[in-house]
């Protein structure tokens, strides 16, 4: 038991998604990987296939067209999963909010776990909201082991308390 | 070799080459000046799939899943007792071909695409190793493997060329580039997932664990080309592996055709000339 | 039972019963004749394997010579008259100079062959029969239910009289060709497969299959004229008593004659052209038009089997000479050829006819290597071969019957629509590939007797791995499903004619591999102990490696202190494999805890309809999933076929400068 809880938070694979967003995101998402910040000291890699991932990282915002396809692949992932918002725009989609082509932040398409503000956020940001991701991933493996009613959202979802840039 | 030592060889053999493939993105790591993933990573990421749900698109690809790693095993017991290479690389390949079989089971542009190209890897990799067969037989009189321990000359000094074409393949059966066509281990440079694409959870830690199960059959057949003193082989093996993840992180991947031309071409040839001189 | 009893099941049965469904057209008749005609060939050939020892049994019915004689006028001069009917110059030529070969012979050298027996039953003709028999049988128990869905037009009764009537008729020649020991009873029923086999593939009677049907009338004519060049020079350099298979292998001559040398490479040659080998093969890919039953029958199975059957028998005749080097290369490069040309296609039948053309040409090799454990693969091969293609060309035909297409490419997802035919076709398909079935066992053997000829080992090391290729990737294209799909489509139901003869057949090849040490130790090894000693040693129990193989009058064999086998096959542990794939699966796999996930597409899968067919492409509209498989076209196109061809020419041409030098 203990094994597979250090395993689930030792290796989080992750998936990224851009539901809209202006590449700012995207970019340090990617420079995560960047031997400055090796994410994969924490053995978190970027997989390609949903099928494999523990972690989906959605940046931008949620448009009409980009709903089905976030939703779709959060319903490829298998359990236990866990989806991180990064950036002010997946978050609660920022200035775009309420604009007539904008649906909200990643919550509107999918349960998020992890939220990170910063337009974009710092890489360090990303780390940190990774390893929260991955703790979580551990409970949420818990619950399944005990099933309780989940609540996808409001208590149970945390936020990065590191700096953001 | 006893049945209680193939035992612990077919239980140790996963757990090697699970260790070798964290030295692997360690020293990879270190290459591209990243610090790296612990050594046992491998371990963390297969006991992480196993404790994942899983899910599977008919009963067909879970057969032949299983049946790729069980293949794989059969394979390297044949190898562990010592007996006839050419029954080796037969079950080799029907393991190869049951993951194609696997990739193929699910209408899935992504995992068919790596299916394709895995079968076109099985053509550019078996003739050299069942070459390798024919030069054993001609170095000892004798299929089996258990022949090499029976010669006081390395099989290496006889076979320097076809030494070289296993190295080109080496890649192949490695997944390393610049041949890791039909599955990269890294994702910056893969169609999706390739053949892996539709596995998930438990089905996804077979196929990890079969590519450490495949690690060790690859050194061993790197290790019977100098056997005596045993050391010198596995420094051979241990030397090969470091050249593969050299030029695994100095090259990129390479075109299917490529592949197939350079391995038919130079590893063939290269075979086929250094068995015609032997016999002459 | 006498032997002329027996000999009346085996001749005569089949005629009676091939001229009594002609005659008389009922479908009551039909069935029950043929089955019964199938049950006792089978007795026959348990009761013939039972009685023949290590000793031939010679049999002569001199009486008979004349009739034989008359009947190959006959056939020759049907023959001219389908030239001539058809306008082919070639087939008038070839038919008119056998003719005049024949009568030459007969009238002109008036060879006096009392002394030669005409029938000779020796262990390879024992095994010949269990395959002719057994397979045969089941084949045409499967032709009943084929046919009545196959002739759908008007006087089906009619037509499938005529199909019976050459189909059944050939079973008899077939068993004369495979007892046949006077040359002039060999050229005869030689040639009567011939026009059976052209009687058949122009069943149909279109264009296209009167045109295969004179193509393989024509090619297999060359065969019939290199026949009788080759009685001719026997006859003429040493007489009547030449004329006498027996002789030929037995004789020791070939070292000393260089016309009785020519006279074998001509006789390699017609079977040759009997096995389709390079450049002969277009009439065997050109059959593929006829029925699937004769496909199954006649063109995969056992005629074929025929022309390796005759270079298998002739090959201690040609043992340790130049021309049985010359052999192995050719059959090694029509083994390498065939294989190629299968990965470039997309037609089911066509594949597997290449698959055959590539194992006759793997099984013609082994004769040219020529050592004990070359010959007993060659036996092996046939064998097995036998089977597994069997039961593939009639998998085949149920399912172009259901699908109404021959392509591969329409047999995607055939797992789901036709879970019953999938399971046979893999065995069959795995009966060619996987470790502890026989033809693996036999390639294994091939493939290690290879080691003699370096050249050849090059040949095989690729033919062999191309195998592998066109095997999967059709099985792939078959395998390919939908999530759900089998929830959502009904299987199609077999009738219970597919279900007794492909069953039978699929798990005699089970049985068969699983009986391997007795299949080797009684059938095989028996079968060519007369000229070879046995080099593969089956070991006794429950051993975990069965076969071990070594050359035991080769004192390099022994390294050191120790003594190592050369090759060891270990049956055993590849059947624990085998074991564990079907029961592991079974044992950790619980479809009712997991989910059946979607297909991954990008993350575009629409919903529409029961299966996840669709996804959005462009402007949002619904595209459909299709996928193919790789034919490489651009490097293996009729270009290729073409210089193929050539090379194979060029190589027998040169075979026979070997000869003649
Ligand atoms: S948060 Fe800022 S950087 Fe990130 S996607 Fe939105 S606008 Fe771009």
């Amino acid at each position: 038991m203990n094994l597979v809880h250090l395993a689930q938070a030792k290796s989080p694979w992750v998936l990224h998604y851009d539901a809209s967003s202006c590449n700012g995101c995207d970019i340090e998402t990617v420079a995560c990987l960047t031997p400055l910040y090796d994410i994969e000291r924490f053995g978190a890699v970027p997989i390609g296939s949903p099928k494999h991932a523990d972690m989906l990282l959605v940046t931008g915002n949620v448009n009409h067209k980009s709903k089905r396809v976030l939703r779709n692949i959060y319903d490829q992932m298998t359990e236990p999963k866990v989806v991180v918002a990064i950036g002010i725009c997946a978050t609660s989609s920022g200035v775009f909010h309420q604009s007539y082509n904008v649906l909200g932040g990643a919550d509107q398409a999918v349960p998020v776990d992890v939220y990170i503000s910063g337009c974009p956020p710092r890489p360090e940001a990303i780390i940190d909201a990774i390893i929260m991701g991955a703790e979580k991933l551990k409970k949420k493996w818990k619950e399944e082991e005990h099933p309780v009613k989940r609540s996808n959202q409001g208590s149970d979802t945390e936020r990065s308390t590191a700096d953001v840039g | 070799m006893s049945w209680a030592l193939v035992g612990i060889g077919v239980l140790g053999a996963p757990l090697l080459g699970g260790l070798l493939f964290g030295i692997d993105r360690k020293i990879t790591a270190r290459l591209q000046g990243r610090k790296g993933p612990p050594i046992v990573q491998p371990f963390y990421d297969v006991i992480k799939l196993l404790a994942k749900d899983s899910t599977y698109t008919n009963r067909r690809q879970v057969f032949y899943l299983y049946s790729h790693l069980l293949w794989m095993l059969v394979a390297l017991v044949i190898l562990l007792t010592r007996q006839d290479f050419l029954v080796f690389v037969f079950a080799l390949t029907f393991s190869e071909v049951s993951l194609a079989l696997a990739g193929f089971a699910t209408k899935s542009p992504y995992s068919h695409v790596g299916s394709n190209r895995e079968l076109l890897q099985i053509l550019a990799s078996e003739p050299v190793l069942v070459f390798m067969a024919f030069a054993l037989y001609l170095a000892t009189g004798s299929f089996l493997t258990g022949g090499v321990f029976l010669i006081d000359e390395p099989l290496l000094f006889s076979y320097p060329l076809l030494f070289l074409a296993v190295l080109l393949v080496l890649t192949i059966l490695m997944r390393k580039s610049p041949f890791d066509i039909s599955s990269s281990a890294h994702a910056h440079q893969e169609i999706v997932r390739g053949i892996s694409t539709e596995f998930s959870g438990k089905y996804l830690a077979l196929l990890e664990i079969a590519h450490w199960v495949e690690l060790i059959i690859i050194l061993i057949i790197v290790f019977l080309f100098w056997v005596k003193p045993w050391w010198a082989g596995v420094l051979l093996a241990l030397g090969a592996y470091f050249l593969e993840l050299l030029i695994d992180n100095t090259y990129a991947r390479l075109k299917l055709g490529t592949m197939v031309r350079t391995t038919w071409a130079w590893g063939f040839g290269l075979s086929l000339v250094n068995i015609l001189y032997f016999t002459l | 039972m006498t032997w002329n009893q027996f000999l009346l099941v085996a001749l005569a049965l089949p005629l009676v019963v091939a001229l009594l469904n002609y005659l008389v057209r009922l479908p009551q008749i039909r069935k029950g004749s043929i089955i019964v005609m199938a049950l006792a060939l089978i007795a026959s050939a348990v009761w013939l394997h039972t009685r023949v020892g290590d000793n031939a049994v010679v049999l002569s019915f001199p009486w008979a010579d004349l009739t034989i004689l008359i009947l190959d006028l006959a056939i020759l001069a049907y023959i001219t008259y389908v030239g001539i009917e058809r306008r082919h110059p070639y087939i008038i030529a070839l038919a008119v100079l056998q003719l005049a070969g024949l009568l030459y012979i007969e009238l002109g050298l008036r060879p006096d062959v009392s002394e030669v027996p005409s029938l000779v039953i020796d262990r390879l003709s024992v095994v010949m029969y269990l395959v002719v028999a057994v397979i045969g049988s089941i084949i045409c128990v499967y032709a009943l239910q084929y046919m009545e869905e196959h002739d759908d037009r008007a006087h089906p009764e009619e037509r499938k009289g005529r199909f019976f009537l050459w189909f059944v008729l050939f079973l008899g020649i077939m068993n004369g060709l495979i007892f046949a020991n006077n040359l002039f009873w060999l050229y005869f029923f030689w040639e009567a497969t011939t026009l059976c086999s052209f009687q058949l593939i122009g069943h149909d009677d279109t264009r296209e299959s009167r045109d295969n049907a004179l193509l393989a009338l024509f090619l297999n004519s060359i065969g019939g004229l290199a026949m009788i060049a080759a009685i001719f020079l026997l006859v003429n350099t040493f007489g009547g008593a030449a004329a006498s298979l027996s002789a030929v292998v037995n004789s020791g001559l070939a070292v000393l004659s260089t016309s009785f040398l020519i006279a074998l490479a001509f006789l390699v040659i017609g079977g040759f052209t009997k096995a389709a080998q390079l450049p002969f093969q277009n009439w065997l890919l050109g059959a593929m038009v006829a029925p699937t039953p004769v496909s199954a029958l006649l063109h995969s199975s056992t005629m074929v089997k025929a022309g390796v059957y005759l270079i298998l028998r002739l090959a201690p005749a040609y043992s340790g000479l130049p021309l049985s080097t010359a052999i192995a290369i050719f059959g090694g490069f029509t083994f390498l050829a065939a294989s190629l040309l299968a990965v470039a296609d997309d037609n089911a039948k066509r594949v597997l006819a290449y698959s055959t053309v590539a194992n006759l040409g793997l099984i013609v090799a082994c004769c040219g290597i020529n050592t004990s454990l070359a010959v007993n693969a060659a036996v092996l091969l046939i064998v097995f071969h036998a089977v597994c293609k069997a039961l593939l060309f009639m998998g085949v035909g149920v399912i172009e019957h259901n699908v109404g297409s021959r392509n591969i490419e329409n047999m995607e997802g055939l797992a789901a629509r036709m879970p019953a035919m999938m399971l046979v076709v893999s065995i069959g398909v795995f009966g060619m590939f996987l470790p502890p079935f026989g033809v693996l066992f036999a390639k294994w053997a091939a493939m290690e007797a290879s080691i003699r000829e370096p050249l050849l080992v090059a040949l095989l090391v690729a033919g062999s791995t191309l195998t592998a290729l066109f095997w999967t990737k059709w099985l792939g294209r078959m395998l390919s499903t939908y999530p759900r799909e089998e929830e959502e489509v009904q299987p199609v139901s077999m009738p219970g004619y597919y279900v007794t003869s492909l069953g039978t057949l699929a798990l005699g090849l089970v049985l068969l591999s699983l009986g391997l040490p007795a299949v080797v130790n009684g059938l095989v090894l028996p079968s060519t102990m007369t000229w070879y000693p046995p080099a593969i040693q089956g070991m006794s129990g429950l051993n975990l490696a069965a076969f071990s193989w070594a050359n035991y009058y080769n004192p390099e064999i022994i390294l050191g202190n120790a003594v190592v086998p050369e090759g060891l096959f270990p049956l055993g542990l590849l059947f624990i494999g085998l074991l564990l794939m079907l029961v592991i699966p079974m044992a950790f796999f619980e479809p009712e805890k997991e989910r059946v996930g979607d297909i991954y597409l990008s993350g575009e899968n629409l919903d529409e309809g029961p299966l996840p067919l669709y996804f959005a492409g462009a402007m949002e509209s619904p595209s459909k999933v299709s996928l193919g498989g790789y034919y490489f076209r651009g490097v293996l196109n009729d270009r290729t076929v073409l210089s193929l061809n050539i090379v194979a020419a060029a190589l027998m041409v040169m075979m026979i400068g070997v000869v003649a030098s």
